[in-house]
């Protein structure tokens, strides 16, 4: 065996060592991170773990949707306080299109009364101005879902 | 699961805080409720900085057919992962399984 060759096998066992030091490393810091029980090492946030498991879904540069999002409305009533959203970005501007709800229970769903437009199936949050960010929509979709329980249990929106 | 349905406080307000790191968090042999097809499964927590979402997540194919449960447990077992905005809402959820843990 030449000495280039032992080189070049010296280099690798080294690059190996290293890696598996930094390993070693990363796991430690970890496990130090995480305090509560039967807490794990983390992984890799990234998009095939997304894609299998969350929705974020870029369409295009002026088209994003979140997928389906979940908000508790406020527990001042008993009962079923599950809304479903799914926020999509057109152009300049967001919409939460309601995915699902609470049984009205009897009350008016006219959009009119519960501030929503488009047609069966493709429902959405009507506001007064294009909402230009997912932060803004999601505030204001939460104001709304509390809103509907108050009006599913009171008669009165708003 | 219990250690998340009885969850006080504090250990939630850590795991936000765990969260910030934008790792997907990774909790294994979890022992699920009575009533699953499975006895251990692992319970992963992400934040999502682009929807501004929290992720609970639960190894895919597991089902339930023991007592009355909330209709988000449902769906989450079928879905593998729910989204949340709040991470509040995590905790509430959590705590509403307290009956079938």
């Amino acid at each position: 065996m030449d000495v280039i060759t032992v080189i070049v096998i010296i280099i690798i066992a080294l690059v190996a060592v290293i890696k598996i030091l930094k390993m070693a490393g990363v796991g430690q810091a970890s496990q130090n991170r995480h305090p509560l029980p039967l807490s794990d090492s983390s992984t890799p946030n990234n998009r095939n773990a997304n894609a299998r498991m969350g929705r974020t879904l870029t369409l295009s540069s002026s088209e994003f949707e979140t997928g389906e999002m979940v908000y508790l409305a406020n527990s001042n009533w008993p009962g079923d306080r599950e809304y479903h959203f799914n926020y999509k970005k057109q152009g300049n501007a967001w919409r939460a299109y309601i995915l699902q709800m609470p049984d009205l229970q009897g009350r008016s769903p006219d959009g009119n009364t519960i501030h929503t437009l488009g047609g069966s199936g493709a429902r959405y949050i009507c506001w007064d101005r294009p909402v230009e960010t997912l932060e803004g929509m999601q505030a204001i979709s939460r104001r709304w879902a509390d809103n509907v329980q108050k009006y599913i249990h009171t008669g009165r929106f708003g | 699961m219990r250690e998340f349905a009885y969850g006080t406080d504090k250990q939630f307000e850590q795991l936000e805080s765990m969260l910030e790191d934008n790792l997907c968090h990774i909790f294994p042999n979890c022992i699920m409720p009575e009533g699953c097809n499975v006895t251990v499964a692992r319970i992963g927590f992400e934040k999502n900085s682009e929807t501004n979402g929290y992720g609970v997540h639960i190894d895919k194919g597991i089902s339930f057919s023991g007592r009355r449960a909330p209709r988000l447990f449902f769906q989450w077992l079928r879905a593998g992962t729910v989204w949340f905005i709040d991470f509040d809402d995590i905790k509430v959820f959590f705590h509403s399984l307290e009956s079938i843990v």
